[in-house]
């Protein structure tokens, strides 16, 4: 009998409890309500780190509006928060993060930074009554294109890279390229367009040796082969740690000339190893911290980032961060927090997707109102006399 | 010429780190029957060892090389008396199982501690040029360090009570224990040789490459390959196989495709198997 009582006291606690917390969630005219947002990323797992620079980014956006206030539409005033779900990259997982998010949380606005788990969401999330805005970054080509009329892509395409590092490189005087870039498919991609475009240039690829920048640990046979064929220039680049490694035994092996290093590898982590000195003459994505020379906001950017997460801060933060303080100014622009198609089109309302560089971290210019790229001019560079030297901004749409 | 000399010099350097690692495998599958998949897992322990006695311990490195083989056959007998001795008699899944465990154990944990990888500075920071052939000091170190090891090895166990102990029991283990062999104490002392010699190929190769909780995962797969092929349990299998295994990967990045170079490695192997069902040199089966 004793149990019973018990019980039922439990259960009519519980539902009480339960009905407070939702009468208190309702919200009203004059108030304030907290919108959600979505995250589906990798944050377990090889990816982790990269899943919690995107999280990074758009937590510091988040609590610096809800700092302010929030963003205020009408009578009310809303505030955001963060939904992280862990998807491992698997496509299926993001499909069912999706529909947790859109269907049990009421989430309309899904932010997820890998090509293999956009694509799957880019075929659910225009159906009538579950419509969801993909905030996509990725730097595939393909979905910079744009076919999906409720997704944004942040960062800018990285076949625009290629021009620029072709010009660079032969503008030094190397016009023989050895290719010993990482295996897989998307060492091959870039391998593939790579040669193309510079034996377009007129250049020359005087030796092919790809490697397994992810088993190989001795890069030696490689480079000699490589090196045999008397290059200028190599073509390099996988993870940044073997990158550095590459960089360095090919330096040992006497190799002066200079490096075009593809875009997963990041050039100020590989000088954390090697040292300025080995890295003469390196072609590449400007290291994020030299992103002030473009953007004066992004020294300050560095510093709070650094305060608050104690490492260095990286381009996936700094480009979510400012990602989503559009997503918030497209938002009062519509005049909504959840009519997706409405703040999809407040991306386009004038200067809301304008971000200037005194204020922001990353001076966006704009909107491709077809495709829903945001326009974030490439930034490259090549190392001289032991400095980062910024290229022009590479201001792609315009090509 | 010359880049063919090239080649091959940089052929048996790769050959020497896979000898001195499928020699440990071999002695310990000779003698305890014990596919033991974890020695790979061993040798990277030994280069981050390299990394605390040298880096962060500032000993030189040849004292450290010393320290390194004592700590890692320490560990060798540790992982016989706390892993594999208690599954003695059972099914070879059993120890098999228990091997994956281990690699499970040591990557998570040296992961869990140290997730960046780490640099090991060469202890001599030079270059040398011969007969048109240049390369890091380092390199040469490790071709003729593992030709010391090796001929130490040889006389080990040719030589010596205990070495003739050890290839009596990988010849007849019943056989040995009749004659008054301890059994328990030649597995421990064979487990401590592996290991030790695990170390030795760390310590060399560590200057060379990234100390990453990883590095011994391909490593080992391909000393296992070199095993089989040279003949279970067989000691001149392994040093041939490894040395054939390494030439034939740095010809195959020159002269076919860097793409396919262990396709082409391992195919030549699989095709000496197919020739010499037990092996090269006929091993246990």
């Amino acid at each position: 009998m004793r149990l019973k009582t018990i019980i039922v006291l439990t259960v009519a606690l519980l539902m009480l409890t339960l009905g407070f917390a939702s009468c208190g969630d309702g919200g009203g005219d004059g108030e304030s309500v907290v919108v959600k947002i979505g995250l589906n990323a990798p944050l377990s797992g090889v990816a982790a780190g990269y899943g919690q620079d995107i999280q990074a980014g758009i937590e510091m956006a988040i609590n610096e509006i809800n700092d302010d206030g929030g963003i205020k539409i009408g009578d009310t005033t809303y505030t955001f928060e963060l939904k992280s779900s862990d998807d491992g990259m698997v496509p299926e997982q993001a499909l069912a993060n999706a529909n947790q998010f859109v269907l049990e949380e009421g989430i309309n606005i899904i932010w997820d930074p890998t090509a293999n788990t956009i694509g799957p969401q880019m075929g659910i999330n225009t159906k009538a009554g579950e419509e969801f805005l993909i905030m996509a970054y990725t730097s595939v080509p393909l979905y910079a294109q744009g076919a999906n009329p409720l997704m944004i892509t942040m960062p800018p395409p990285f076949s625009i890279y290629l021009p620029e590092w072709i010009k660079l490189s032969m503008g030094s005087g190397w016009m023989k390229v050895g290719m010993l870039q990482t295996t897989g498919a998307y060492g091959e991609l870039w391998g593939s367009t790579f040669e193309k475009a510079w034996t377009g240039a007129g250049g020359e690829v005087v030796a092919k040796a790809p490697a397994d920048y992810y088993t190989t640990t001795d890069y030696t046979a490689n480079l000699t082969t490589v090196l045999a064929a008397n290059p200028d220039v190599l073509f390099i680049g996988g993870p940044s740690d073997p990158t550095a490694l590459v960089i360095e035994q090919a330096r040992g092996l006497g190799f002066k000339g200079g490096f075009i290093v593809i875009d997963q590898a990041k050039l100020d982590d590989i000088a954390d190893i090697t040292g300025m000195e080995a890295l003469e003459g390196a072609i590449g994505v400007l290291p994020v911290e030299n992103g002030a020379d473009f953007w004066p906001a992004m020294t300050d950017f560095t510093k709070m980032y650094e305060d608050e997460y104690g490492e260095r801060v990286t381009w996936e933060t700094a480009i979510c961060y400012t990602g989503f303080m559009i997503l918030s100014k497209a938002m009062e622009a519509a005049q909504s927090v959840d009519d997706v198609e409405a703040i999809r089109a407040g991306f386009a309302d004038g200067d809301v997707s304008v971000t200037s560089g005194d204020v922001y971290p990353v001076g966006f210019e704009g909107i491709d109102d077809e495709t829903g790229a945001l326009l974030m001019p490439g930034t490259s560079t090549m190392v001289v006399d032991g400095v980062f030297v910024p290229g022009e901004p590479i201001e792609w749409w315009k090509l | 010429m010359s880049f063919f000399l090239n080649q091959m010099v940089i052929g048996i350097q790769l050959g020497s780190q896979y000898v001195l690692v499928a020699l440990g495998l071999t002695l310990i599958f000779g003698i305890l029957d014990i596919s033991h998949f974890a020695h790979g897992h061993m040798y990277m322990i030994g280069a981050y060892l390299l990394y605390i006695v040298m880096v962060l311990g500032g000993v030189n490195y040849w004292l450290a090389l010393v320290i390194c083989m004592a700590a890692l056959s320490i560990a060798g007998v540790v992982v016989e008396r706390a892993v594999y001795r208690p599954l003695r008699g059972q099914p070879h899944i059993n120890s098999f199982i228990a091997a994956i465990g281990l690699i499970l154990v040591l990557e998570t944990l040296v992961r869990g501690i140290q997730p960046d990888a780490l640099r090991v500075p060469k202890p001599i920071d030079k270059n040398f040029s011969f007969l048109g052939i240049n390369m890091e000091v380092q390199r040469l170190i490790v071709i003729v360090g593992a030709i010391v090891f090796i001929i130490l090895l040889q006389v080990f166990i040719k030589r010596t009570r205990l070495g003739t102990a050890i290839e009596a029991m990988s010849q007849d283990r019943e056989g040995a224990a009749l004659v008054g062999i301890n059994v328990n104490r030649m597995s421990a002392l064979t487990f401590a040789i592996a290991t030790a010699l695990a170390a030795v190929a760390a310590v060399f190769m560590a200057p060379l490459a990234f100390v990453s909780p990883e590095m011994g995962s391909v490593l080992v797969l391909k000393a296992f390959v070199i095993v089989v092929i040279g003949g279970l349990g067989s000691m001149k299998g392994a040093i041939l196989g490894g040395y054939l295994l390494g030439i034939l990967e740095a010809l195959a990045i020159a002269y076919i495709s860097s793409a396919y170079k262990d396709v082409f490695a391992f195919g030549v192997l699989i095709i000496i198997l197919a020739i010499w069902p037990t092996g090269i040199f006929g091993g246990r089966d």
